[in-house]
């Protein structure tokens, strides 16, 4: 289940801005600029909808937002 | 270090704290904010030093908590302010925030400084008492209007919702200089066409003149008697004149010699386009009677021409019909304003009414 929500929440993220295409699962999102904040609300939203998890603003931190990991970690630990 | 190393870094060490510069300073940050977005297709705003230090700094009720900076070390990179504001909600006056000016360098965009921003302002309001925020965006450049306003909301539904758009009427004051000053080959027509109708000097002016504090009361009960779910309830501070039409909002009263019976509330914007243009925005026009309205509302939009305003706009209210506007010469200006709505206290309904009759900064 964790895989498959790595798989999704991945290609989500690739289609989020132009150059986020290479992104990998290990790659830094923070790092390499792969979100702002535009972008980082349309990535909760995706979260929101596709998981039915309740995703606070305050948990928007580069901690939980590095990786494709730390995403999924942050799904599960919301998850209802 | 790497070159990611330090970017990763630098997104931990991002800072929101009080901002530690003055209005002047503020105004021209903005300023460099939204010249290194591509502008939309409105007007960009040109906030100035003086009309933030009165709206916002001498607010009798402002806190340092009322305007943050996002810090990169000792770098500004963003900054969120908002000035005290309080609204009737049906029939029971709410403390809260008019919130607005959020400017975030495309250089932090990676650090979600907006979002940081706009978090520890609702955090810090709810500390003093304040029981929502409400703002207005619209399409000013991206990131710092309306597109991330939206964003936000589709993500933390629950923390913030949208009204419906915010229309306006617009009134042209000087046909020439707002055909020489827009870039839009309509509203360059549109301002040549309204040199037919010039906006004169009105006769009717018995009566009408500058608020004073024995006008509060009325004035206030003008406000709370808007036919309006959600309602702007200002102190005598707010209502008190700012020494000129360049450092801070109006208010005119018609007055027969028993107090007021109308009241208007404007004030004037520097704003750009293809060039500079002065931009009047009424922000409260109150009475009940059409003809009291058209009469203050004739005294107003010459005191903005008086000013150098171009261009007046008015948030399209639905207690004032259609065809009485378009008598007095607006026209409707369609551009994407919506409001939005954040509630900091469970005692306040989480949605925008559909009738709301709010402040435009």
């Amino acid at each position: 289940m964790s895989d498959e929500k790595q798989t999704k929440i991945l290609e989500f993220i690739r289609t989020l801005k132009s150059g986020n295409e290479s992104v990998d699962a290990e790659t830094d999102l923070i790092a390499t600029g792969s979100l702002d904040s535009l972008s980082v609300m349309e990535l909760v939203a995706f979260l929101t909808d596709e998981f039915e998890v309740k995703i606070a603003a305050a948990d928007v931190t580069p901690t939980n937002l590095r990786n494709v990991a730390t995403l999924t970690a942050l799904v599960e630990a919301r998850s209802v | 270090m790497t070159a990611e190393g330090s970017r990763s870094e630098a997104a931990e060490e991002l800072t929101i704290a009080p901002l530690n510069i003055g209005p002047d300073e503020i105004a021209a940050f903005i300023a460099q904010v939204y010249d290194e977005y591509p502008h939309g297709s409105s007007f960009v705003p040109r906030w100035t030093g003086p009309f933030l230090k009165h709206i916002i700094f001498d607010h009798p009720q402002f806190t340092p908590d009322h305007a943050l900076g996002a810090y990169m070390g000792d770098q500004l990179a963003g900054l969120i302010m908002a000035q005290p504001y309080a609204v009737h909600m049906d029939d029971r006056r709410v403390e809260g925030a008019y919130g607005s000016w959020l400017a975030v360098t495309p250089q932090a965009a990676g650090q979600f400084a907006a979002i940081k921003l706009l978090q520890e302002l609702q955090a810090r309001l709810a500390t003093h008492g304040a029981k929502f925020m409400v703002g207005v965006a619209y399409h000013s450049g991206p990131g710092v209007g309306l597109e991330f306003w939206e964003s936000y909301a589709r993500a933390f539904p629950k923390e913030i919702s949208q009204g419906a758009n915010l229309k306006y009427w617009a009134r042209v004051l000087d046909g020439a200089a707002f055909a020489g000053a827009v870039k839009d080959p309509l509203l360059k027509l549109g301002g040549f066409a309204a040199r037919l109708r010039p906006v004169l000097r009105p006769r009717a002016t018995a009566g009408i003149r500058e608020f004073v504090s024995d006008d509060l009361e009325r004035c206030q009960e003008l406000l709370a008697e808007a036919p309006a779910r959600l309602r702007t309830a200002p102190s005598l501070w707010e209502l008190q004149c700012a020494p000129s039409l360049d450092q801070g909002p109006q208010t005119l009263v018609l007055d027969r010699g028993s107090g007021p019976d109308a009241l208007s509330m404007f004030h004037a914007l520097p704003m750009e386009d293809a060039t500079p243009l002065r931009v009047g925005i009424i922000e409260h026009v109150c009475t009940s009677d059409a003809r009291d309205r058209r009469r203050l509302l004739a005294a107003t939009l010459w005191r903005l021409k008086q000013s150098g305003a171009c261009l007046a706009l008015l948030p399209q209210k639905p207690y004032i019909g259609a065809s009485e506007m378009l008598l007095a010469g607006f026209v409707p200006y369609d551009a994407d304003f919506k409001t939005f709505l954040m509630t900091l206290n469970d005692t306040v309904p989480p949605q925008i009414p559909a009738g709301y009759d709010l402040l435009v900064r």
